[in-house]
């Protein structure tokens, strides 16, 4: 079994490593491989340099940030709420930060204060529907996670309500950037952003797996959890709290980029087993090379054109899905 | 060896809306089997639940090994009380051996010790212990109702318990995994000392395999003793409303319990 994992690890990686190699070259401005690592070891002219740190980079690691964060909160939330169709979306915080950017750039907020205002807003949007969880987890007005599922999936019909009521009163202008954004895109980070959102990330990551026996628990039910030594309400409400943050970093950088938290987890799960000690790391480098793998269609399959990002995750992701329910066999994890 | 390490003395407990216990006293004893019988809804799941702690107390108390519970953190009380409820089946797959360790989580230092070689020796042995060891590569899904009690149980023991206990484990079992599940709950508390607090149903399984019966009726113990002073018919006949006959096994001895046509 663990032969196994280690050699989808490395299968991982691998399709990791090629999907970034051709991320930074390909393109409509093509690099050659020799020139990648004279422009990296700084020996690139200034047209290399403006592409591949001003665009190619900051786009690949906001990539593999926002997939690996989709991914994690996916995994983090079906263990919670021990549902293995939970994904970030449902749980109320994205729609919190959509509708919060939506709003920023209906009221010209965007166009005033900068590029920077569209992540500002959205954290803003997903911290306060993060505060009013808390607080009502906090006053034991949530009292079971089914609740807290509830409130969240009720939260994103809200918002979704709002986004469109947003968009009805919105400049025709303003209305078309707001449903680009919602489509979901990487091209709109800088190498400090991204780097930011990697690094909170992966800082996400460590924090889940040095708890990771205590999702395992999670997996058994909250009585059995609790049986065996674990502090359910203080985990469940640790791991909702990075899901959100996770979740807030993908939304707030890229808009809606449906299915990568639904879908790759659920295959991470067939591949590295519900063990979390493997599943956690397995399924965020998984989220992270499949999201850049799909950037890099949307951005060469109709070159110089590009696709929003979400399109192709919603494509590849949805039929893999389906092909994951249709060869189930009657196994779980689906 | 047998000392009681759990005293539920005079516990007034429940839920916060719904059923509770009244002055509930009994206790569970180091190398013994303790029976918890009575007719469905009398409260034997709750008495279960408030041995772990985790029903607030009305009144009483619930002592382990001389210390209240209410002082144990909750590690210290999973290193000590394992307890294997009626459903434990999880939505997702799982391997039976990585099932099992999860019984070392109270027994962890941290992420970097959890699943160590030596846990993973642990939860073999106990696999063993309850003739599991060949299921330990596959998923759980894949067993029988039988052999995943078995292995529920082996999940229980590789927290290394003092205190074993079992909510109607024999539920929805044949004849010979009801026996086998009951062997080992019986062998676990005279071979390793194990206190083992066990609801049932099956009266006749708790005359053959208990030491000491506890007999709940209306979230109160109406006796306890022996399984030959409570399993009498005249007792029987009253708490379960129906006309119950008993005969000596002829094989022990001991009362077989019947309901005469």
């Amino acid at each position: 079994m663990n032969r196994r994992r280690n050699m989808m690890l490395v299968l991982i990686l691998a399709i990791l490593a090629l999907a970034s190699f051709f991320s930074l070259a390909s393109g409509t401005y093509r690099i050659p491989a020799e020139r990648l690592f004279e422009i990296i070891r700084g020996n690139g002219t200034i047209p290399e340099n403006d592409v591949f740190f001003g665009m190619r980079l900051p786009r690949l690691i906001l990539g593999l940030a926002v997939g690996g964060a989709l991914s994690l909160a996916g995994v983090l939330l079906q263990a919670i709420f021990r549902n293995p169709l939970v994904e970030p979306y449902t749980i109320g915080i994205s729609g919190g930060a959509s509708f919060a950017v939506c709003l920023a750039v209906s009221l010209g907020l965007v166009g005033a204060l900068g590029p920077f205002s569209v992540y500002l807003a959205g954290f803003v949007g997903a911290g306060a529907v993060m505060l009013i969880l808390y607080s009502l987890n906090s006053r034991g007005r949530i009292r079971n996670i089914s609740t807290l599922l509830l409130s969240g999936i009720m939260a994103g019909f809200v918002f979704s309500s709002l986004i469109i009521l947003v968009l009805a009163f919105s400049k025709a202008e303003d209305a078309h950037g707001i449903l680009f954004w919602l489509m979901g895109a990487l091209d709109h980070s800088n190498l400090k952003l991204s780097l930011s959102a990697l690094g909170i990330s992966l800082l996400c990551l460590c924090s889940a797996f040095v708890f990771f026996s205590e999702l395992d628990a999670l997996l058994l039910g909250e009585e059995q959890a609790a049986h065996l030594g674990i502090d359910v309400p203080r985990a469940q409400f640790r791991f909702f709290l990075l899901a959100a943050i996770l979740t807030t970093v993908a939304v707030s950088l890229s808009g809606i980029i449906g299915f990568v938290g639904l879908a790759i987890p659920i295959v991470a799960r067939r591949i590295m087993g519900n063990s979390h000690r493997h599943l956690l790391p397995g399924a965020f480098l998984a989220g992270a090379a499949f999201l850049s793998l799909c950037d890099l269609v949307a951005r060469t399959l109709i070159s110089p054109r590009e696709l929003p990002v979400g399109v192709i995750t919603g494509l590849v992701g949805g039929s893999m899905f389906i092909w994951t329910l249709l060869n189930a066999g009657g196994r779980k994890n689906v | 060896m047998s000392d009681p390490i759990l005293k539920l003395k005079n516990l007034s407990c429940g839920y916060a809306k719904g059923f509770s216990l009244e002055g509930v006293s009994l206790e569970i004893s180091s190398g013994k089997v303790c029976g918890i019988i009575g007719p469905n809804g009398s409260g034997k799941t709750t008495i279960l639940r408030a041995a772990t702690g985790v029903l607030p107390i009305k009144s009483g108390s619930i002592e382990f090994d001389g210390q209240d519970i209410g002082t144990m953190s909750l590690m210290e009380k999973a290193r000590n009380i394992a307890v294997v409820m009626q459903e434990s089946s999880s939505p997702f797959e799982m391997n039976v051996l990585e099932y099992v360790m999860l019984g070392r989580i109270p027994h962890n230092k941290g992420a970097w010790f959890a699943g160590s070689s030596e846990d993973a020796a642990v939860a073999r042995k106990m696999l063993g212990t309850c003739g599991a060891a060949n299921f330990a590569g596959r998923n759980l899904d894949e067993l029988s109702g039988g052999e995943r009690q078995l292995v529920h149980i082996a999940r229980a023991l590789a927290q290394e318990p003092r205190m074993l206990l079992l909510d109607e484990p024999t539920n929805h079992l044949d004849l010979s995994h009801q026996h086998q599940i009951m062997s080992l709950a019986r062998n676990l508390s005279k071979d390793k000392g194990i206190a083992i607090g066990i609801v049932l149903h099956d009266l006749n399984l708790a005359a053959r395999f208990c030491d000491i019966i506890h007999l709940v009726h209306k979230g109160r113990i109406h006796s306890s003793g022996p399984p030959g002073a409570i399993l009498r018919p005249e007792i029987l006949g009253e708490i379960y409303s129906a006309k119950i006959a008993s005969c000596p096994d002829p094989v022990n001895g001991k009362p077989l319990i019947f309901m005469p046509l």
